[in-house]
């Protein structure tokens, strides 16, 4: 009997698996990834598992819950088609699998860099990566990192921690220009930059050669060239189905494409978001989008009302010692204030548009963050009086709202 | 070796053996405990992991500042004894722990 076949198993795919087998115990479920390990936790894998040497892996569910809980996960699978007329998707060795309702789940994949050389840069994103690097990693002396983002950052941060020479070559003014206030991101700049790190900002990549990296400031020597460009949605195969696609995939707020039955979830799906579309790379919306997404399949099946996705968005990256946390959706043209009671490895900034709290960013804060995620959770409008009234605590505010 | 118990919600007891540095929600996701998630993957960002620790023989680390505010912000009923168990780590002088699977 034909049931829900899930194309991608990252954290979007196999929350929708196990969300759904929880509110259904007899639905049958099929769970394709094109990957060869058991579906395991990606942002570890920049953060800390490939500085060490024994490149440890943390699995999504345990080794046997995919068996126990009927879930038909086969790994080394790959999708060829989608078929919206029959109702079905190709296998790479030609095999159909009927679906009653697809998941698209296919994740993103990263940018190469257009240049020269381009494929001499090494990419973290799937273990196979890691595995790969890791053991490079280990026994590179001068390491160049590609990219100022967060997955550049978190890679040249690491590697310094483990005693590599680092540089890190950023195209903008700053480090994490594109994702989190101008004041945040100089702080990390600075931080980094006192702990050794070799970071040169409007600094564009030529060329790479087996020595280093050609920028258009001199050579770069390096041993090891990692990038961390960024990432764009997979979604070649809905483009094939004719599904509707922008950015990502484009879906209703109830997970939804343009052709009935099929849903797409995570990375790449872009969904309307406060009046406009928003396509994010982040586990919370993998785990919250994938939860609707279930809750949603389930609803179809006995023909009941969807529930829309209104996500309070967050963010986390580490980057060796420090500790970055962004709650809500930050906004480069926004107000940003800075919280007073700040140290210089700590930081609190507040996004304000129009006067009402939009995100606030953290560092090495974590009791902010999360009061600013549950203030934001709320839905109700925050202004700065407001946050100035209760002593700038966004604690007590959001017990005092509560 | 650390003797590791958990009580899963049902009342169904899962025991395993833990090495050192190994923390509770690695534990728990290996040896298919119902009821962990540990969606953040152990950065301690999430709630999906909140047991109460029932029984420690030996030292047990308290919660950190942001283990203390999860606890706080995330969870409706705390308990004195609510923890996240990815930020409880196996070591030498953990003998044994018993700890209950709680609502996230």
């Amino acid at each position: 009997m034909a049931g829900i076949v899930i194309v991608g198993a990252g954290h979007a795919g196999v929350k929708v698996a196990a969300s759904l087998r929880t509110m259904d115990p007899d639905a049958p479920i099929t769970l394709l990834s094109a990957e060869s390990q058991i579906p395991y936790h990606r942002p570890p894998l920049s953060k800390k598992s490939v500085f060490d040497a024994a490149l440890p892996m943390e699995l999504l569910q345990a080794n046997g819950y995919y068996e126990k809980a009927n879930i038909d996960l086969r790994l080394n699978t790959t999708v060829t088609s989608i078929n919206p007329d029959v109702s079905s998707v190709t296998l790479a060795d030609g095999q159909q699998l009927n679906y009653q309702q697809l998941v698209i789940a296919t994740g993103t994949k990263v940018r190469r860099l257009p240049v020269p050389g381009g494929e001499r840069a090494m990419s973290v994103y799937t273990y196979a990566d890691i595995q790969t690097l890791g053991p490079r990693l280990q026994s590179a002396n001068h390491i160049a990192v590609i990219g100022g983002g967060f997955i550049g950052c978190e890679i040249a941060a690491g590697a310094l921690k483990i005693g590599k020479q680092v540089s890190l070559l950023i195209t903008g003014p700053r480090a994490l220009r594109k994702s989190v206030a101008p004041i945040l991101g100089e702080t990390v700049t600075k931080l980094h930059r006192q702990q050794g790190m070799d970071i040169r900002t409007g600094c564009q990549v030529l060329a790479i050669t087996e020595q280093g990296v050609q920028t258009n400031q001199g050579f770069v020597q390096a041993d090891l060239i990692i990038s961390g460009i960024g990432a764009q949605a997979n979604m070649q195969l809905a483009q094939a189905a004719d599904l509707t696609t922008g950015h990502g995939i484009l879906v209703d707020e109830f997970g939804r494409t343009s052709h009935s039955h099929i849903y797409a979830v995570g990375d790449v799906a872009e969904f309307p978001y406060g009046g406009d579309l928003l396509r994010l790379e982040s586990i919370q919306n993998a785990t919250d989008q994938g939860a609707n997404v279930a809750a949603n399949i389930i609803a179809e099946r006995h023909h009941q009302a969807p529930k829309a996705y209104i996500p309070t968005p967050w963010f986390w990256s580490d980057q060796g010692d420090l500790k970055l946390q962004m709650a809500g959706l930050g906004n480069l043209d926004a107000e940003h204030k800075v919280l007073p009671g700040n140290t210089p490895n700590n930081l609190t900034v507040v996004h304000l548009s129009k006067g009402r709290m939009m995100a606030v960013d953290t560092l090495n804060m974590p009791a902010n963050h999360l009061a600013a995620r549950k203030l934001l959770e709320m839905k109700k409008p925050i202004t700065w009086a407001m946050i100035e009234a209760c002593d700038f605590d966004l604690k007590k505010l959001f017990k005092q709202l509560r | 070796m650390t003797q590791v118990t958990f009580t899963q919600t049902d009342g169904t007891q899962i025991t395993v053996e833990a090495n050192n540095n190994e923390h509770l929600m690695k534990l728990a996701l290996e040896n298919g405990v119902e009821g962990i998630t540990g969606a953040c993957g152990g950065s301690c960002m999430c709630a999906t992991c909140h047991v109460s620790v029932d029984h420690v023989s030996g030292n047990l680390a308290g919660p950190g500042e942001m283990e203390e505010e999860i606890l706080d912000m995330e969870i409706d009923n705390p308990l004195a004894t609510s923890r996240l168990c990815c930020q409880i780590f196996v070591a030498n002088d953990l003998n044994a722990i018993k700890v209950t699977v709680q609502e996230g």
